[in-house]
């Protein structure tokens, strides 16, 4: 067999299986583990989030409006997401499903009403404002 | 695996290239990140515990509470100090050592350098009193 | 010949390099793995347990103390938050489980448990004087009619006075900072007056709290 043929066998090979590798890992394993990663990070966003709310609510005794910033990662796994109160807990969408999630807030019966959302990429603010029936919480 | 010319397989070369390569990669996660301290946060939350309880305790003489009692001068803490010494044992579970500074002296073990400690600091009348926690 | 010996050196070469490969991405499986941290169920139950024993907790009465005739899971249930498996123990007594959180975090804080105690002294009859051992908010005074007590006084202040003689139960007002002594004037039996006050016993208690997902 000529050298020439046999060089080009082995590149034609070599060729092949880089293809078939590419494939197997983008097609199965990479996507899993950007998704799993991506699932962690929005747990801890999450987290940290919940304590940072958690913490702006001021003390019993005092009469105030709290305004404060909050911070976030600009994207998780790539996409923007969003960060949005509902029924006592904050709910992180995001377009991919494993890395959507849930935390439920602790909350003290002084508050009367929660809502909001936050874009991620945007300052994002929470307040805290006296209102007629209790405290109400904002994500602006 | 050496054609006529002496010299090493091409193929053999590369693939080690390779496998240096992947190996150098997968020793990065093999080793991965340290494990986060969850030790450290618990250890200064049971430190602020243990010195919102000092501070908001009834004193065994006179004096606002235990620690006003203790911080108010040189003779009153020495006079205080085994009493406050009992007290904290009695709150702390067997397996905590503590250490307290108060502005006249300091109650409690030697700080190991090595441990992780949990501190807390609360401000007194008689001046500040620090609380270190540590594991034994 | 050449040619095929080192076709099949580089097959043997690529299955060498996709071996080390799979090799490797196991070992990013059991990394990820230990990576993973529960951080929304640590921020959960670090929460809940500041929520506990802060000032204002419907448990306490100040920060890290807890009022025993106040714990119970209806008080506590408000501000436990929905949606996880909670269990919350005060020194190993069960306060307040929703589901069953195995597996999950546990937060630890110390606080400690006050209970109201009542205690009742008669004076006796020669040493109308009563000095209480522990402190307390206040003391109900029981004098009966016929025992003729105008004034009782509480170190050295006047808690109470009738001039046509102090009757039936009173309750007092005493100083939170000193040792009160109750003294009564005139002559008084035995059984005609009783004091009931009520001493605070506190022990330490550690609450835990333990959140799964």
């Amino acid at each position: 067999m000529s050298p020439v043929v046999g060089k080009a066998m082995e590149a034609t090979l070599v060729v092949l299986y880089l293809g078939a590798v590419t494939a197997t890992l983008y097609g199965g394993v990479v996507p899993e583990y950007r998704a799993a990663t991506g699932g962690e990070i929005a747990d801890r966003t999450l987290a940290d989030a919940a304590t940072d709310i958690e913490a702006a609510i001021p003390p019993e005794t005092e009469a105030a409006t709290v305004r404060r910033t909050v911070e976030m990662p600009a994207t998780i796994a790539g996409s923007a997401y969003r960060i949005h109160a509902k029924n006592d807990s904050l709910i992180l969408e995001h377009p991919s499903p494993e890395v959507s999630t849930r935390t439920p807030l602790v909350l003290p019966e002084r508050i009367e009403h929660l809502s909001g959302t936050w874009a991620s990429g945007e300052t994002a603010v929470v307040r805290i404002v006296d209102g007629p029936d209790g405290l109400e919480i904002r994500l602006e | 695996m050496t054609d006529g010319r002496g010299q090493l397989s091409l193929s053999l070369v590369e693939a080690g290239v390779g496998v240096v390569f992947v190996l150098t990669v997968v020793f990065g996660f093999a080793v991965g990140v340290p494990a986060p301290d969850t030790e450290t946060p618990q250890l200064d939350a049971r430190a602020e515990d243990t010195a919102t309880v000092l501070v908001n305790e009834p004193p065994r003489h006179a004096g606002e509470t235990r620690l006003a009692e203790v911080t108010r001068s040189r003779s009153a803490f020495e006079r205080e100090r085994d009493a406050l010494e009992a007290r904290i044992d009695r709150i702390l579970d067997d397996n905590l050592m503590y250490r307290v500074k108060t502005p006249h002296g300091t109650v409690g073990n030697e700080r190991p350098a090595s441990v992780p400690a949990g501190r807390a600091t609360v401000v007194t009348a008689g001046g500040e009193v620090t609380v270190w926690i540590w594991h034994v | 010949m050449r040619g095929q010996a080192n076709l099949l050196a580089l097959a043997i070469a690529l299955i060498v390099v996709t071996t080390v490969a799979s090799v490797g991405v196991v070992v990013a499986d059991g990394a990820f793995t230990t990576a993973q941290r529960d951080a929304t169920e640590r921020a959960t139950a670090i929460a809940l347990a500041d929520r506990i024993v802060g000032t204002d907790s419907p448990v306490t009465d100040r920060r890290n103390v807890l009022n025993e005739s106040l714990l119970e899971d209806e008080r506590i249930d408000p501000i436990v938050p929905t949606g996880a498996d909670i269990r919350i123990t005060v020194d190993g007594d069960v306060l307040y489980e929703r589901g069953d959180p195995v597996g999950g975090t546990t937060i630890r804080r110390l606080a400690i448990l006050s209970e109201r105690q009542s205690v009742t002294i008669e004076p006796r009859l020669d040493r109308p004087v009563v000095t209480l051992p522990r402190r307390s908010p206040t003391a109900t005074v029981r004098v009966d009619p016929d025992s003729d007590v105008e004034t009782v006084r509480a170190n050295d202040r006047v808690v109470l006075y009738d001039r046509t003689g102090i009757d039936g139960e009173h309750d007092v007002r005493l100083s939170r900072y000193e040792t009160t002594t109750l003294e009564f004037d005139g002559v008084v039996d035995t059984g005609e007056v009783s004091v009931t006050y009520y001493p605070r016993r506190t022990t330490k208690a550690l609450v835990e709290v333990t959140v799964s997902d």
